[in-house]
């Protein structure tokens, strides 16, 4: 990736603009160029950070290293704001920005749904079974006890973490990976 | 009385050959270096070497110029260009007309040889 600051704005890009206009004339082909920092372009480079627990800063131009590039921010978990009445006036209630309990109960939300949608396939048997008294295979009601249980350990799971960014980095997954060897 | 002024009713009609024209509507010619002179010819040609910023001189609005381009270098116009069609070919054999519109506006359009 690349940028130039102009009239205090930085424009970045992933490459060099092929056509680029500037005051020394109107540049084709300029994805060739050898130069680029003769035009004002200088590379960008982007530190490595936590997409979940971490934000980049507004990009800035480093100019003790030449180089487009953006400070690492830690982000706050427990930031709150002020609540405020219908008239627009604080209430003196702060509300923390990252609601953990919303944030639960939207991941046990999709795993119950994705539950849901794996118990489906299976389902025809229990109708079958309701309406026609066919035994379901054992097999099959092996299958559906692991999705249930294993939607309720992850529910539990969701429930015991106590901090945000435990949830917001909590992955789950109902099919499970082989530990690979070392 | 002796004639000093050529005036259009002396001459016949089809008579000027492009022979007689005047330099910048005729020939072709090699650009050797970065300098076009709309006044030397009607179509020029280079091969890039390097990357080039081309200035002209003797430009006047109106006048219509072809150059022929190849080469895989990047390549500046005067300010005022405007590039209105076709993308240059850097495997190719670029034909690039420029039109002077304006005080400092040139349209260019390129194309290539269909292949």
């Amino acid at each position: 990736m690349v940028a130039i600051e102009k009239n205090g704005t930085i424009q970045t890009f992933n490459r060099l603009p092929n056509k680029w206009e500037d005051e020394k004339g109107v540049h084709m082909n300029f994805r060739l160029c050898t130069n680029k920092e003769d035009y004002g372009f200088y590379d960008v480079v982007t530190p490595d950070y936590d997409r979940i627990s971490q934000k980049l800063s507004p990009i800035f131009w480093d100019a003790d290293n030449k180089v487009f590039t953006y400070t690492v921010i830690d982000i706050d978990f427990d930031a709150t704001y002020d609540e405020l009445d219908e008239n627009g006036e604080p209430t003196g209630n702060k509300i923390p920005v990252y609601n953990k309990e919303a944030l639960k109960k939207t991941i046990i939300l999709q795993i119950k749904q994705q539950a849901y949608i794996l118990l489906n396939v299976t389902d025809w048997y229990a109708a079958r079974k309701s309406e026609l008294g066919t035994d379901i295979p054992q097999t099959i009601l092996d299958e559906r006890k692991v999705i249930r249980d294993k939607a309720e350990a992850l529910e539990t799971e969701v429930n015991a973490l106590d901090n945000v960014e435990a949830i917001l980095k909590y992955t789950y997954s109902f099919t499970e990976q082989a530990e690979q060897p070392e | 009385m002796a004639i000093t002024k050529v005036t259009s009713s002396v001459l016949s009609d089809s008579t000027i050959t492009q022979e007689k024209l005047y330099p910048g509507f005729k020939g072709t010619s090699p650009i050797s270096g970065t300098e076009i002179n709309w006044d030397s010819s009607a179509v020029f040609t280079k091969t890039l070497g390097a990357a080039t910023t081309f200035t002209y001189v003797n430009d006047e609005i109106g006048m219509v110029k072809d150059l022929v381009i190849s080469g895989a270098y990047t390549i500046t116009w005067p300010t005022g260009t405007k590039i209105i069609a076709g993308e240059y070919d850097t495997a190719a054999t670029n034909f690039i007309q420029i039109v002077k519109t304006g005080a400092a506006e040139y349209f260019l359009s390129i194309s290539k040889e269909a292949v």
